[in-house]
């Protein structure tokens, strides 16, 4: 299976990531710009959205509700 | 008053049929009603079912006030000409192998009780017989058998005689048409069984169904023979305090599709151990059933494989949903008795195909779905892909091994306690898991490795990772991520073995990296 995502990651990105493997046990705050960037790659690609997903849920047809169940 | 209680065994040749018409109540008008031929196969699962369990003794008890038959009896049986009895019979079952003295006395039944109480374990459950020939498989709970077990499911205390007994099932009940149909008796065995949870309010059918008829009704309330809509159920369990969720099943291209989409929508929910009442439309008509349990198999049923990112071969994530690996529901059907199996073969009477909308009884408060929070925990893996392949690898680099995704609700009390006992996580990360400030319900994502990942064997370890998620966030508007844990095991080509957990909140998101990865395991028991 080929799970891929072909973007460049900024260089500010690349030192944050690399601060966090360098000293394990200790935490390390990521900028919100440096999240935002990330985002937004996450935005540009996924196809399936929230709204996707509400609308596949929630699409009840006036059939469905109807049905008497008995 | 004549003495309310008899011992008598029951063994595998007892016919059903014979064992109703023996202990109908005594002095009872309807009685003769009740003794007279019973085609309801309801009662005999339930006697199936004792016997399956090795039930050696059934003590049969009198005089019974039972709350629900009590409102049943209001509402309805009152207001007739001819009598009926307001009282049931109650079937207590015991796998206790004792001789029984001749004469069912009070030193007999007390010293039995004693003795069955001494012996842990031997209570196996009960049925509530009612004064009715039409439908007199009452309030019932009975342990499950071990191949049927259902997620749904609570621990109820029982009091005999000064004595207090317990049984952990999920409460069933055959629908008395004449107050309510299958949809008022599937919502009631739903709310039982998350009643002591949830804290809500417990009601009769007769109840549900005045509640169900309050807005919208096209006939009278009783005879409730009519049945209900979706519309009039939902109404009804909101009434009892819940939240209903109602999932739409849509119509597929395939057969096979179709039982994805039942499956993929419903199982999240019973995993998480909240019962999923299922509208069925069967040639019947419609019908409800309620989902409380899963049959997982060893092996993937379905090749169900999601890929929620452009397919180009640039940008691309797939997973597949744990519910490719369920080959059935276990199910409550009113109509033919408890613990029975919902699956996928053609020739069965009521199957997975025939789903047509799913009603999940949510406490309050729970805002987003399933559905929704899996497409949450993909975003949150690309952003722990970012961090973890950029810090290990120098490139953003996604889940290089193929993944299950595993989600369930939980409650932070739960989350903690699996976090203090997952002897293979990191200190740091069990500290800030027991520490961090919590949202009563949590959407808990768990990541496992696909290749090992094993349902049907819940001592197999898989987990790679989980995205923990608040219940309450309004999904489209706010940030729900709380945390996000990844480790090595995702991608091989990183060979440091570490884990990465992110979290994010009012102060912005951190990050920390721990050494070690090894499988983790589930967290079974999520509510």
């Amino acid at each position: 299976m080929t799970q891929a995502l072909n973007v460049e990651l900024p260089d500010v990105l690349l030192g944050f990531a690399k601060d966090v493997f360098k000293s394990l046990g200790k935490p390390v705050i990521i900028p919100p710009e440096v999240i935002a960037r990330i985002d937004r790659v996450i935005d540009e690609s996924l196809v399936t959205t929230l709204l996707d997903v509400r609308e596949r849920e929630r699409a009840a047809s006036p059939e469905a509700l109807k049905l008497r169940i008995r | 008053m004549a003495f309310r209680y008899k011992l008598r065994s029951i063994t595998p040749q007892d016919d059903p049929r014979t064992l109703l018409q023996e202990i109908h109540p005594p002095g009872n008008s309807f009685g003769e009603v009740l003794s007279g031929e019973s085609k309801a196969p309801q009662w005999g699962a339930v006697i199936s079912l004792l016997k399956y369990l090795g039930a050696k003794r059934l003590l049969i008890q009198y005089g019974i006030r039972d709350p629900d038959f009590l409102e049943e009896h209001q509402a309805f049986y009152a207001k007739q000409h001819r009598p009926v009895t307001r009282k049931c019979v109650r079937i207590h079952a015991f796998s206790l192998d004792i001789p029984i003295p001749e004469k069912s006395d009070e030193t007999a039944v007390l010293a039995f009780l004693d003795a069955a109480k001494a012996q842990d374990g031997s209570y196996i459950g009960f049925v509530t017989v009612r004064p009715l020939r039409h439908a007199p498989v009452g309030a019932t709970i009975i342990s499950p058998p071990a191949s049927r077990m259902p997620t749904a499911q609570d621990a109820f205390p029982v009091h005999i005689a000064g004595i207090e007994f317990s049984v952990t099932g999920t409460p069933f009940l055959q629908q008395d048409n004449a107050v309510g149909a299958c949809a008022q008796a599937s919502i009631w065995m739903a709310l039982r069984t998350i009643r002591r949870r949830q804290g809500n309010v417990a009601y009769s059918p007769a109840e549900l169904t005045v509640a169900a008829t309050r807005y919208i009704s096209s006939d009278r309330t009783f005879p409730g023979r009519a049945g209900l809509t979706v519309e009039q159920m939902l109404e009804a369990i909101r009434f009892a305090g819940h939240d209903p969720l109602h999932l739409a099943i849509r119509n597929q291209l395939t057969d096979e599709e179709q039982i994805q989409s039942v499956l993929r929508q419903a199982v999240p929910y019973i995993e998480s151990g909240l019962p999923v009442i299922m509208g069925l439309k069967h040639a019947n008509g419609g019908h409800a059933v309620v989902a409380i349990g899963l049959q997982n198999s060893s092996a993937q049923q379905h090749q169900e494989v999601v890929t929620p990112t452009q397919d180009d071969g640039a940008t691309q994530i797939t997973y597949t949903p744990s519910s490719a690996w369920t080959s059935a529901l276990v199910i409550h059907n009113d109509n033919t008795g408890p613990y029975q199996k919902l699956g996928s073969a053609p020739d069965g009477n009521y199957k997975l195909l025939q789903t047509v909308s799913l009603i999940v009884p949510l406490p309050d408060g729970i805002y987003t779905t399933a559905g929704e929070a899996e497409v949450l925990a993909i975003r949150a893996i690309v952003r722990l892909a970012a961090i973890f392949s950029g810090g290990t690898i120098g490139t953003l680099t996604l889940p290089e091994v193929p993944f299950v995704l595993r989600t369930i609700l939980s409650t932070r009390h739960r989350f903690r306690e699996w976090a203090k006992d997952d002897a293979t996580l990191a200190p740091e990360i069990v500290a800030r898991y027991r520490t961090h400030e919590l949202p009563e319900h949590m959407w808990v994502i768990e990541i496992h490795d696909k290749a090992v990942f094993n349902p049907g064997d819940p001592s197999r370890v898989s987990r790679v990772g989980e995205i923990v998620l608040d219940a309450s966030a309004d999904s489209v508007h706010a940030d729900a991520l709380i945390f996000g844990r990844v480790t090595s095991k995702l991608w091989p080509s990183a060979k440091a073995s570490a884990a990465l957990l992110m979290w994010e909140d009012d102060q912005g998101v951190g990050a920390i990296g721990t050494a070690g990865s090894d499988f983790g395991r589930s967290l079974l028991k999520p509510w």
